[in-house]
Formats: C-alpha cells, structure tokens, sequence
C-alpha cells in the first residue's frame, strides 16, 4: 500500500507516518491502509475521499472531487442576461433562489437598475424559503450518516409543502428560474403567499416541536457528535470555513446581517452562532436558523408591499463589473460578475461556500477515528453541486 | 382534554380501519396516474402549445431559449416567416420562451399545464423525433395566405389606381401645359400645387 502512495508521488507519508508515531518507516508503510469512501457512498454522494487509516485512525483524507463538474462558470458566457439564471441556479438545486438572487443583483449593479420593492420582499421570502429546503436535508442527512433514516423523513415530508409553494409560484418544484435581473418573473399570488403560510405552520406547529423532542438534546446523537471535529474561532477564520459551520465556531458572520441585501435590512433576525465549533454545534446552528428563516417568512409576507414586481432589464448591458455577496443556505456565495457591453456576461466567477468547507475538511479530520468521518463530513453540510460547479 | 381525547379515539380508531380495510382490498399498490385529468396549479410550466396565428415570427423565443432547443421552421409565407419548433426531448421548461414572446395580449408560445409525455417503445430516435410544434398551421398558413392574395389585390388595385390617375395626370398635365406655354412663366409652380393635391386625393 505504502508503495502505491508514494508512487502516485504523494510524500506526505513519510512525514504522516512521523507525525503519527515516530515508528520505523518500513513497517509504517505496511500499517497505512488506503480507503476510498465514495463515490457511491450513500453519505458521500458524488463525491470521493481518500482515506488513509492506520488501524482505526485517519492519517490523511484527499478529497478526489470533479464528479458532477457541469463547467456552469463557462456555460454563462454562452448566455443573455436574463437566461444566464437557469445555469446560475444549478449550482446547487437544493436553495436555488439564493444563487439567483446574487447573480442578479449583481448584473443589476453593472446596468444601474432598480429593483421594485416588491421584488425584493419576494426574492427575501424565496430565499428563505429555499434555506428552510436546504436545512430540512441537511438536518436529515446529518443524522442519516449515523445511521437513522427516520429524520430524513420527516425533514421530506415538512420539505414537501414548501415544494408545493414553490410550485405554485412558479410552475416547477426544483429548478424553478424565477429570480431574474431586473425582478422576479412571475407575480406573488395569494395562492402562493397561501401555500407558503401554511407550509411555514406544519413547519412550526408539527415538524418543530415532533423533532425537538426526538432528534435535539439527543443523549446518543451527543455522544457521537459532541467533541467530534472540533474548529476553535481562529482556526474557522484562518481555514476560511463559511456559512454555519463559521457561526458555529462563534463568529457571528452573516452577509444577511453584515451587508444587507433585498429586504432583510428591514426585517428583524438574529445571527444563530455557537461557541463550541464541533458536530453537534454545527447540527444546532442549522437547527435554530431553521426556525429564524420561518419567523422571516412570516415578517416578509406580512411587510408584502404593493406594487410591481419586475421592471424593464436592458439586453446590452454597459461594460462593468461588480462582485456581490448572499447569504445562501450553505454560507457566503459570491459572484464576480464582469460585462463587456454584450447581451450576455463576459465572466461570471462563483465563490462557492461548500469548497471552502471541503478544503477545511482535511485538517479536521487528521487523527481522527474512521467512524467519524462521515459525522464530520455531513456535519460541514456540504453540497457537491456548489463544490464541481 | 381528557374526554375529549377519549371521545377521538374511537373515530381515529374507525378512521384507521377503515383506511387498511380499503387498502386490503385494493387491486394494485400502484396506481396509474397519467389518465387521471390532474389539474396543476396556476401556471405549471409543461407541455408547450404554439399558436401559428398568433405568431409573428420574429424568433425572439428562439434566441431566449438557453439550451436552443427551438428552430424556426421556414413558412413559405411573408407573415409568419417562420414559426418555432420545439425540440422537447431537450427542453428544460424553463419558461424563458414564453417570457420572451412579444405577442399581446396572448403569447403565441406558450406552456401549458400538460405534463404527461409519454412515449413508448422509447429509442433515441424517437426522442429525437419528439417535437412540440404548431397545432393550427395549415389553417394559419392557409389564412396568412388568404390575407396576402388579399394584400396582392389590394396592392394591384392601388397600382391600377396610381396607374389610372398617373395616365390621367399626364392627361391632364398635358393638355395644361399647352395653354400654359402660350400664357408664359409665372402660372407654373400653381400648375405644380394642382397636380400634387390631385394625386394625393386619388391614393
Ligand atoms: S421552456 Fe424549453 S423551449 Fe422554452 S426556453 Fe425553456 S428550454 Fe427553451
Ligand atoms: S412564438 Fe412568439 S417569440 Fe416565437 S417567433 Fe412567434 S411571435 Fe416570435
């Protein structure tokens, strides 16, 4: 085995095998065993991680990425401005309408446009609706890794309502395009404010409370979770982690906050952060910003202004450029977005959230036991769609 | 809260025997849901419908469509010059298309809540053959050409009119500029005057 490394020119062995214990490096090389968990793992999804363990510990985890690589950052050049949005929200299907949203802010930027105040409540409403999804899988997903399905569940079947909202706000459930420089495409009926309250109160009235009694303060989840892939507040800074896995370490960013964007200026939240930067802390923040985001629903609907909800957006755009940060589910989503004077984007460069945790991932999990990789791995709540892009 | 928990029980109770009695004696766990007429809400982006007469041709769904999955289809006739064909198997449903149609009050493509697309014997070929096109164009092709022999007619006509009063013009002009030539200068920019409005009346 130790042979096979160092062929594929990886040198970290010797230093590994060092640090691990300060053994003869024959015999090291027999004991190192490499792992490839994924690309079919169910909690890895398209994804590889190359696991080197010695015994029962992990000496060194590669991530061998690039499954699901769409070359969406390429495909936008190909694109006007308005249909660029279609590969925009592929990045990641789960909360589309956050990637949307800072696609066309951004190309707003660049042509001077002002949005309706209407489509900035809508856009806020969307986003989080999309968030919620978002955190409902994650939240799912994370107790799926270790090993019970039951969450997953129940986090599909509260998911299932916003769906229906979505669907009827603009005619698809997942990649529903509807966010679009200049505005949003269609207009918010009552149905769909209708949909989206009464999918906000199964939210809170029969998922909350069932879940919080079952899957939060959890004797055993805790004993798997806490402790486990522990990032102190430096180190989160330094590692340059994002989204609630940063807030869990206890620093309180939140693009939401920092730099408002559409409406949440005038909305009243609170930036969910947690000291103690292990598993269980990330697995709560999403939990409790899960409840934030319903509470903001709420006050969007209710602050829904009149009016219109999309204005004239130029074909040809003036040469600029502009980079604009949103909060998506995930963390931090940037866009670099330049113009040169075309009816499409010239680049569009995408900062993504997610591959940044997964670079962050390798130097959490360094001495670990196996068993928690994948409690680590999920607990980043990662997506594989943003990583590749 | 006692009594009335109480009081649901047998309800609930009755509701759930109910409910595995049905299921018991169901014919198949699966059911067949294509032919049940579902109604998807407000706008469901499916199937596309295209609407020739409505149609000007002008391509801007064409040039929206970020997969380009619709080709224009020459006519034959000047209006529509060329009406879209949508290429299903590789549409997304985005709804870009429709966005884009610059038809009022109606969009002449539009998409429609029908969703089921079913095609059997399912080969590449097929797929590929699996397009979206205009249901009414024989009727509009064949109204478009009503209206352009009708615009052909109407076109001769005002040639044969313009030809008529031209002739008559010149008549006219000629039989003026003979006594116009005996009388000298100054009548002529007058003569100009007339012949204008007399060839504005005739148009
Ligand atoms: S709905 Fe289909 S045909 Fe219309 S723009 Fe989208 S992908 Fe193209
Ligand atoms: S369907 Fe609409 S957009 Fe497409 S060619 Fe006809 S009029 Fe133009």
């Amino acid at each position: 085995m130790g042979n096979s490394i160092s062929l594929a020119g990886y040198t970290f062995v010797v230093e590994e095998t060092k640090e691990v214990s300060g053994e003869d490096l024959g015999l090291l090389q027999e004991k190192l065993l490499q792992l490839n968990w994924g690309v079919q793992h169910p909690a890895s999804g398209p994804m590889r991680l190359k696991v080197w363990v010695d015994g029962d510990e992990v000496v060194k985890v590669d991530p061998d990425i690039g499954y699901v690589l769409r070359l969406l950052e390429k495909l936008v050049e190909y694109r006007t401005w308005q249909n660029a949005i279609v590969n925009v929200e592929r990045a990641c299907f789960i909360d589309n309408f956050g990637t949307m949203t800072g696609y066309s802010i951004a190309a707003e930027k660049i042509a001077g446009v002002e949005v309706p105040k209407k489509a900035d409540y809508v856009r806020t409403i969307l986003c989080e609706g999309g968030r919620i999804v978002s955190h409902l899988i994650g939240l799912g997903g994370f107790i799926g890794v270790l090993g019970v399905h039951t969450p997953m569940q129940w986090a599909l079947i509260a998911r299932e309502k916003f769906l229906d909202a979505f669907e009827v706000y603009s005619g698809q459930r997942i990649a529903t395009a509807s966010i679009v420089p200049g505005g949003v495409r269609y207009e918010p009926t009552g149905k769909f404010i209708e949909k989206m309250i009464s999918a906000v109160d199964f939210l809170e009235k029969e998922f909350i409370p069932r879940y919080t009694e079952v899957f939060i303060d959890n004797p055993t989840l805790k004993l798997r979770s806490q402790g486990i892939g522990v990032v102190p507040k430096e180190k989160a800074v330094e590692l340059g982690l994002a989204g609630p896995a940063l807030r869990a370490s206890g620093v309180a960013s939140d693009v939401r906050k920092d730099y408002p964007y559409t409406a949440y200026g005038e909305l009243d939240f609170r930036v969910v952060t947690k000291e103690e930067g292990d598993a269980y802390a990330r697995y709560l923040v999403i939990w409790e910003e899960l409840i934030e985001s319903a509470k903001i629903i709420r006050q969007a609907i209710e602050g829904l202004p009149e009016g219109e909800w999309r204005t004239k957006f130029p074909i040809k755009v003036p040469p600029g450029e502009a980079y604009v940060n949103v909060e998506w589910a995930r963390g931090c989503f940037g866009f670099h977005l330049i113009s040169d004077g075309g009816t499409g984007p010239y680049r569009l460069k995408m900062r993504a959230p997610s591959f940044a945790n997964l670079w962050a991932m390798p130097e959490m999990m360094k001495n670990v036991k196996l068993a928690d990789v994948p409690v680590i791995f999920a607990s980043l709540y990662m997506c594989h769609g943003d990583i590749d892009r | 809260m006692e009594a009335k928990d109480a009081l649901k029980i047998p309800f609930e109770a009755t509701k759930k025997v109910i409910r595995v009695t049905k299921a018991l004696f169901a014919p198949k766990a699966t059911e067949i849901w294509w032919d049940k007429g579902i109604k998807r809400e407000l706008h469901y982006r499916g199937k596309h419908i295209i609407n020739a007469e409505l149609c000007i041709g002008c391509g801007m769904c064409s040039r929206a469509c970020p997969v380009n999955c619709i080709d224009m289809v020459p006519t034959g006739v000047k209006k529509p010059r060329a009406v879209p064909k949508v290429r299903a198997n590789e549409c997304m449903f985005c709804g870009l298309c429709e966005d884009a149609c610059p038809t009022k009050p109606e969009k002449a493509i539009k998409l429609t809540d029908h969703y089921s697309m079913i095609l059997e014997d399912v080969t590449w070929d097929k797929l590929t053959e699996y397009v979206f096109e205009p249901e009414n164009l024989e009727e509009a092709l064949e109204k478009a050409k009503k209206m352009e022999e009708l615009l052909e007619k109407k076109k001769q006509e005002a040639l044969k009119k313009k030809q008529q009063a031209q002739q008559a013009k010149a008549k006219a002009e000629a039989k003026k500029e003979q006594p116009s030539l005996e009388k000298g200068k100054e009548e002529k920019p007058q003569q100009g005057d007339n012949s204008q409005k007399g060839s504005k009346g005739e148009e």
